[in-house]
C-alpha cells in the first residue's frame, strides 16, 4: 500500500524521531503525569494538599520569581553582546560566538561545584574584594538566592545570546542605511529601526530563557544552601526522599499548569505570534 | 532465645568492649558454662571457618552501587569467590526498589544478589518481595548486634559523625556533642547541616537530652521543634555529600553534621578537620535476594562467603566503610578499623539508625523536613 497523500509522505522521514519519541518520551511522561491525577479521592486529596499548604505557594512562587529575574537579567547582560556580535568583523564575530558558546562544553554539574569553590568566603572573589579593601569582610555570594542567580544566569546567558543573535543577524543592513540617509542619528536608528526589528529575538529568547529557567534543579539545589527551593527540588525530593510519586506528578502538573497560563496571559499581553513572526 | 544465641550475644558483647571481663565471667557462669571454657569460647568466636560448604556451579548477578565501592568488593569478594567455587559473578548496577518492584511482579528476576540500604530492605520485605536468607548456609555466628536480619545480612555499615575546623576549634576546644553542635554562644562559628531528615532529626533529639538508646520511635515534633528553634544558626544545608569536602575545605562553615567517610577523607589529607565518633549515627546496608531470584542458591553462596571475617578485613582495607563480621575488625590493622563506624572502638559510642522505624515514617517525615528547610 502506497501512501497517497502528499503532506504525510512528507512526514516519512521524521518517523523514526517521533517514534522515538513517543516510546522514550510521551508514553514516560503521561504515565508518570497520570499518577499525579490517579486514584480518585487520593487525587483530590493531593490537589487538596498542594492548595493548602502554604509550602507549595511560597516554592510556586519562589520559581517564578527566579525564573523572571534570570530572564530580566540575561536579556540585559545579552542584548548588548549580541549587537556587538552582529555588527563585528567577521572573524572576531567568529571568535567571540566561541566564546558565547564554550560554557555549554562543560556539564551544567561541573559549573555549580566550580561556583561554589569561587564565589565561596574564602573564594578567589572574595579573597580579591578583601585585597582591595572593597570590603572589610566575606560578602556572601553563594549558598542563598544571589549564589543561585549568579549560577543560573552564567548557565541560561548563551541560550538568550544565540536567540538574540539569530534575529538581529537577519535584521537587513540596508534598512539602518536608509534610516541613516534620511538623517536619523545613531539612537535614533537604534531605537526606531534596530531595537523595534529585535524583538522577536527577545520575546522568543525571554520564552525559551523563562520556560527552562522554571525547571532547574541541580543549580538551586547546590548553590542555594538550602534556602532557596524550586518546584523541581520538590518533585525531586518527592521522588527519592519521599518516595511519593503521586505527590510529585501532581506537583509536575502543577507546574506545567502555572506555567501554561502564564504564557497564555503573555501571548495576549506581547503578542508573541507577531512578535516571532507568524502571519 | 536458645542457649547458643544467648552465649553468642555474650561473647560478642565482651568481644565489642560493652561489658567487663567480669561481668562476662558472671553471665556466662550464669548461663551454665564453666569458667575454665570460657577462653576456649572466645577463641572459637574468633577464628570459627565459615560452616557452608559453598562448591556450586553456574552463576550469580550481583547488583551493587559501582566505582571505587564495587572494584573493592571485586577485589575481596566476588573474584576470590569465583576462584573458590566455579560459580561464575556478573556484576552490575544500581540498586533500586523500583526495579526490583518491577521485576518480582513480572516474574523476570535479573538480580539475584543485591546490596541494599536499610529502608530499601524492609520496604520490600513489606511488600513480600524478598527471599529469607537461609541461615543453614551463611554462618550468622559473629556477625554484630543489628548487623544481620531475617532477610539479609549486612554489606556495609557507613556513619554520620559532627566534624569541626581544628582551626576554629583547636585541640582540648573541640565540640563534643551535638549539644555543643547547637551551642551558638558556646561555639561561635558557621553551622552547615545535610539536606536530609536522616539522622538530622536524631542529632536534634540528643542534643535535646535524649538518651541515645532512647532514640526510636522518634518524638518527631520534638526533634521540628527543636531544629525549628535552632535553625537560624545553621548557614547552610547542603544537598550533596560531595559538597563536604568543599564547604570545609574552603572554610565555608566550621561545624558539620557529615558522613564519616567524607570527614575521614578529609582529616586523612591533611585539612584542618577533625571529627568525633561521639553520638554518631551508623546505618546499615544488606544483601538482599528478591523473590524468585533466578540463582537464589549462589546468592546464598556468596552471602555466606561474604560473611568471613578474613573476606571483610581485606575489604574494608581497600574502601573505608564497616563490615558486619565483628572479627574482620580484630584481623585488620587498628589504623585501619580506628576509621571504621562499626569498629569495636567506635561503634560503643554511636547509635544504630532503626531503619525499621523510618521506613514505616519516612514519607511524613520528609514531607514535614521539606516543609521545615524550606519554608
Amino acid at each position: 500500500m502506497s501512501i497517497r497523500s502528499p503532506l504525510l509522505r512528507g512526514l516519512l522521514p521524521l518517523v523514526p524521531l517521533l517514534g522515538f519519541l513517543l516510546i522514550f518520551f510521551v508514553y514516560p511522561t503521561c504515565r508518570m503525569l497520570l499518577l499525579g491525577v490517579s486514584g480518585g479521592p487520593a487525587a483530590a486529596a493531593r490537589f487538596h494538599e498542594l492548595w493548602a499548604a502554604p509550602l507549595y505557594r511560597h516554592v510556586l512562587a519562589e520559581t517564578f520569581r527566579i525564573s523572571i529575574g534570570v530572564t530580566v537579567a540575561c536579556l540585559l547582560l545579552g542584548y548588548p553582546v549580541a549587537y556587538t556580535l552582529t555588527f563585528a568583523p567577521p572573524r572576531r564575530a567568529n571568535l567571540l560566538l566561541v566564546l558565547v558558546i564554550t560554557p555549554f562544553w562543560i556539564s551544567i554539574l561541573g559549573r555549580s561545584f566550580t561556583w561554589m569553590v569561587l564565589l565561596q568566603r574564602a573564594g578567589v572573589v572574595n579573597q580579591v574584594l578583601l585585597a582591595l579593601h572593597l570590603v572589610r569582610a566575606p560578602v556572601p555570594l553563594v549558598y542563598n538566592l544571589l549564589g543561585v542567580y549568579i549560577g543560573m544566569i552564567h548557565i541560561l546567558l548563551p541560550f538568550m545570546i544565540l536567540s538574540l543573535y539569530a534575529v538581529m543577524r537577519a535584521i537587513e543592513p540596508s534598512l539602518l542605511r536608509a534610516a541613516e540617509n534620511l538623517g536619523a542619528s545613531d539612537w535614533q536608528t537604534f531605537r526606531r529601526v534596530f531595537f523595534p526589528l529585535s524583538l522577536p529575538g527577545v520575546a522568543a529568547g525571554s520564552l525559551i530563557l523563562f520556560v527552562v529557567g522554571l525547571g532547574f534543579f541541580i543549580t538551586p539545589a547546590l548553590l542555594g544552601g538550602g534556602k532557596v527551593t524550586t518546584v523541581a527540588m520538590l518533585i525531586e525530593a518527592y521522588i527519592h526522599q519521599a518516595f511519593d510519586w503521586g505527590l510529585a506528578s501532581a506537583l509536575a502538573l502543577v507546574l506545567i499548569a502555572a506555567t501554561v497560563l502564564v504564557l497564555v496571559a503573555y501571548n495576549r499581553l506581547l503578542t508573541v505570534d507577531r512578535m516571532l513572526g507568524a502571519r | 532465645m536458645g542457649i547458643n544465641r544467648r552465649v553468642d550475644r555474650l561473647v560478642e558483647q565482651y568481644y565489642l568492649g560493652r561489658i567487663s571481663r567480669r561481668t562476662f565471667v558472671r553471665r556466662a557462669c550464669g548461663l551454665g558454662l564453666s569458667a575454665a571454657a570460657l577462653p576456649g569460647l572466645v577463641g572459637e568466636f574468633l577464628t570459627s571457618p565459615a560452616r557452608a560448604q559453598t562448591k556450586g556451579t553456574g552463576e550469580v548477578v550481583v547488583c551493587t552501587w559501582g566505582g571505587s565501592y564495587a572494584d573493592a568488593q571485586k577485589k575481596a569478594f566476588f573474584d576470590p569467590f569465583e576462584q573458590e567455587t566455579g560459580i561464575r559473578v556478573r556484576v552490575t548496577g544500581i540498586p533500586d526498589v523500583a526495579k526490583i518492584r518491577a521485576m518480582v511482579s513480572t516474574n523476570n528476576v535479573e538480580w539475584d544478589l543485591v546490596d541494599a540500604e536499610g529502608e530499601m530492605m524492609i520496604v520490600l520485605a513489606h511488600d513480600g518481595m524478598l527471599e529469607r536468607a537461609d541461615y543453614s548456609v551463611i554462618d550468622r555466628k559473629g556477625l554484630m548486634r543489628g548487623s544481620s536480619s531475617d532477610w539479609g545480612v549486612g554489606s556495609v555499615s557507613y556513619g554520620y559523625a559532627m566534624g569541626w575546623s581544628t582551626k576554629a576549634y583547636p585541640q582540648g576546644r573541640e565540640p563534643k556533642t551535638w549539644a555543643d553542635f547547637f551551642n551558638a554562644q558556646g561555639f561561635p562559628g558557621r553551622r552547615a547541616m545535610y539536606n536530609q531528615p536522616i539522622p538530622a532529626l536524631e542529632f536534634a533529639l540528643i542534643a535535646d537530652g535524649v538518651a541515645m538508646d532512647k532514640l526510636y520511635p522518634l518524638d518527631v515534633p520534638r526533634a521540628f521543634k527543636y531544629l525549628r528553634d535552632h535553625k537560624a544558626m545553621v548557614n547552610i544545608w547542603y544537598k550533596e555529600t560531595t559538597q563536604i569536602p568543599t564547604l570545609m575545605r574552603g572554610q565555608e562553615v566550621d561545624l558539620i553534621e557529615g558522613t564519616s567517610g567524607r570527614l575521614t577523607e578529609l582529616k586523612r589529607s591533611g585539612a584542618p578537620v577533625d571529627f568525633t565518633w561521639n553520638q554518631g549515627a551508623w546505618l546499615q546496608s544488606y544483601w538482599i535476594v528478591p523473590k524468585g531470584a533466578k540463582n537464589r542458591d549462589n546468592a546464598m553462596k556468596l552471602m555466606a562467603y561474604y560473611t568471613r571475617p578474613q573476606n571483610e578485613a581485606k575489604f574494608a582495607e581497600l574502601f573505608a566503610s564497616g563490615v558486619p563480621n565483628a572479627k574482620a575488625y580484630a584481623l585488620m590493622p587498628k589504623a585501619a578499623a580506628d576509621l571504621l563506624p562499626t569498629a569495636p572502638q567506635n561503634v560503643v559510642h554511636e547509635f544504630q539508625v532503626d531503619s525499621a522505624w523510618w521506613a514505616q515514617n519516612l514519607d511524613a517525615v520528609t514531607k514535614q523536613w521539606l516543609a521545615f528547610v524550606g519554608g
